[in-house]
């Protein structure tokens, strides 16, 4: 039998490098052997994108993407397809586990420094996958055609128009006609279930290569080849297969507790992850009443409210809210400390990342109420809490008090 | 230690149920009673069936749902279901439409009914129970009837040969009264800059909505007038059926998913629990 086995896979691995592969990335892909809680948001990402895939493609086979029919059959779904309850509840919960994951996942990143060289390009992917996952978010929010669907598309493609110059014909282009219609749905559909995921597949790919190429960082954020045996293995490191294999499955069935503990029990999740008004189908005569996106966007959205409009145009808070992601983007060469992990950092990146972890979740918060004076104040020091953080890190970052980082892992 | 991790995933998922719970219920505002409905009772929901198809279906469709949901669902007979209650659909697996034109509804209501399928998650159980007990005489409106929740609504008491005609309550009137000539007293005070009026106006404002809060909660806002067919305790109940079928309606799998659910959780409990241990006897050697 394993004769038999054997000569299967020489001759696969003449053909095609799976032994090798297999060795390189899952059998003899060294691991810090410190990863803890906060090291498990990248497989249990993985995890919430293959589920929104598959839940994705049997949704596909029952969902009309025309503006007639869109909401009546996300109906059918519900109520005359086999399980189609269970794969839409799937689908739309997933989404917001997507982004809880990914707000975790970034914030380890900060947390440990493991956008530092040599993990700067590590991280730009990460980012663009976000910036993908907040398009194909968006993008499949219209296709339950509801009102929330609708307006909120509506709101949001009505920034674009706030760009001087190309602004009203760039909204033209994305809509595809004068006012959100069957156009829109159209190719929102096409673009949500074929062009964003390819482009999210590939980009997901290409951020695992080069995790790879630059291997693991870890909460102390020591790079743990720098210490190897005498056969090259790394002294701190353990091979990712059977060590964080069979740890990933243990985090993913945690995970999946509460995942379904909100499929099955809270799939509404009091109005955050199915808003009330989106059971209304869209109707383009009737404005509902409180506009807000769904929870993941509210960040980025109180960001824009806090800027006042200048002679008539938004286009001050619609570029404060690129710049809000640009900053993410460049967080590698803001970063000018010497070590990398929060553990030995001084006070003052601690005490900037609580700030910024504040102001984000208070903006999130912010975001999605109706603004009144008060609330306006707070949205604008949060803002600037959440760009100061950026702003001013090339200097707190260089001036802080560091700890002497150990040569090897701690723990 | 499993039982440890186990025990403190079981608090955190409590927690979050606790907390949904939590946000569902700050959905619901002061303005609302409480519902009560209780979605496994099938005798409630095959009398609300049994309303909504008599007294609503004329003009609101719920067209996403078949009429075989009323058999399946609620276990009402097929035959029962074909003789009495479709009145509409040819086949039982039909949508449960009715033939109202939309151009006929503007014209008679100012806006034409809409599709009720849904409208339990719209607007919740407890909005729709405080609504159709909400209708009170008012003779400057079109039908003779207003509606405290849903002000100057189109749509007339259909439910009034049952309730009867129920009319704002004297003390609700002098609250309301009361609340509207302070609003005007604070708009004076504030043109005439009267500091001191607009305190003593805010300060009759805020305890008049806080009385008319009160009454609406314990009853004594509306009373009847001219008694329907059904005394108040068996209207309230007639609504309250009326809205759990409306609820059903809207989401006719929520017992199933629930059940389902918590088949589901039990089970990755225990695989949680294998998986842990699974997890502890290959890193004996690294810790």
């Amino acid at each position: 039998m394993s004769n038999k086995k054997g000569t299967f896979m020489e001759w696969i691995d003449v053909r095609f490098p799976a032994t090798k592969v297999w060795n390189e990335h899952i059998a003899e892909y060294y691991a810090p052997k410190n990863f803890n809680f906060w090291y498990l948001f990248g497989s249990l990402a993985m995890v919430v994108l293959v589920n929104q895939i598959l839940t994705g493609i049997w949704l596909t086979m029952n969902y009309t993407p025309t503006a007639e029919d869109a909401f009546a059959s996300v109906e059918f779904i519900m109520r005359d397809v086999n399980w189609g309850w269970l794969l839409r509840y799937m689908h739309s919960t997933g989404s917001s586990a997507f982004f809880i994951i990914i707000y975790l996942h970034m914030l380890r990143g900060i947390m440990y420094g493991s956008y530092k060289a040599p993990r700067e390009l590590l991280w730009v992917f990460g980012m663009i996958i976000y910036v993908l996952l907040m398009a194909e978010a968006f993008m499949g929010y219209l296709l339950p055609w509801g009102q929330m669907s609708f307006w909120g598309a509506q709101v949001i493609i009505n920034l674009f128009g706030a760009i001087p110059f190309i602004g009203e014909d760039l909204t033209l282009w994305i809509r595809g006609d004068y006012v959100i219609s069957g156009a829109t749905l159209t190719r929102f559909f096409a673009l949500h279930v074929i062009a964003v995921p390819i482009a999210l597949l590939l980009m997901v790919f290409l951020h695992l290569v080069a995790l790879h190429k630059v291997g693991s960082n870890n909460p102390d954020g020591i790079e743990i080849k720098a210490s190897k045996d005498d056969k090259g293995i790394p002294l701190d490191g353990i091979p990712f297969h059977p060590y964080y294999t069979v740890k990933d499955i243990m985090g993913t069935v945690g995970f999946l507790i509460f995942f379904c503990a909100a499929i099955f029990f809270a799939p509404e999740m009091g109005g955050y992850f199915l808003e009330p008004p989106n059971f209304l189908p869209a109707d383009s005569l009737t404005t509902p009443a409180h506009i807000a996106p769904v929870w993941y966007f509210t960040p980025f959205y109180a960001i824009l409210r806090a800027f006042p409009s200048i002679a008539g145009s938004s286009f001050p808070g619609v570029a404060a809210m690129g710049l809000a992601i640009v900053f993410l983007f460049l967080l590698p060469w803001l970063d000018k400390s010497e070590v990398k992990s929060i553990r030995y950092r001084g006070w003052m990146f601690k005490l900037a990342l609580v700030l910024f972890c504040i102001s984000f979740v208070v903006l999130g918060y912010l975001g999605m109420q109706q603004p009144t004076e008060a609330k306006t104040l707070v949205t604008r020091i949060a803002t600037a809490v959440y760009f100061l953080f950026f702003l001013a890190m090339p200097w707190y970052t260089k001036m802080d008090k560091n700890k002497p980082v150990p040569e090897r892992v701690t723990d | 230690m499993a039982t440890k991790i186990i025990i403190k995933n079981i608090g955190l998922l409590l927690a979050i149920i606790g907390m949904t719970a939590n946000l569902q219920a700050a959905g619901s505002s002061s303005e609302t009673l409480s519902a009560n409905i209780r979605s496994d009772n099938k005798v409630s929901l095959q009398a609300g069936a049994k309303t909504y198809m008599n007294y609503c279906l004329a003009c609101h469709s719920m067209k996403y749902m078949r009429y075989e949901v009323l058999v399946e669902g609620l276990g009402i007979p097929a035959e029962i279901v074909e003789k009495n209650l479709m009145f509409t659909g040819d086949r039982i697996s039909d949508h449960i439409t009715n033939n109202v034109s939309e151009d006929d509804a503007q014209v008679w209501f100012g806006k034409a009914p809409p599709d009720l399928t849904l409208i339990a998650r719209v607007r919740g159980a407890d909005w729709l129970y405080t609504y159709l007990k909400s209708y009170y005489a008012d003779e400057k409106r079109p039908f003779g009837v207003n509606n405290s929740l849903f002000k100057d609504v189109g749509m007339p008491h259909v439910l009034a040969p049952l309730q009867g005609k129920q009319v704002m309550s004297s003390l609700a009137k002098e609250l309301e009264s009361k609340i509207e000539s302070a609003d005007l007293g604070i708009a004076i005070a504030n043109r005439d800059n009267d500091q001191a009026k607009v305190i003593s106006q805010r300060s009759i404002l805020q305890q008049a909505t806080e009385d008319l809060t009160q009454l609406k909660q314990k009853g004594g806002y509306f009373e009847i007038a001219v008694a329907g067919t059904q005394s108040e305790v068996e209207y309230d109940e007639t609504v309250r059926d009326l809205v759990n079928f409306m609820d059903y309606a809207a989401e006719p799998m929520k017992l199933e998913r629930q059940a389902l659910g918590l088949k589901v959780i039990l089970f990755l409990l225990f695989f949680f629990a294998i998986t842990y241990f699974l997890k502890k006897e290959y890193w004996k050697d690294i810790h």
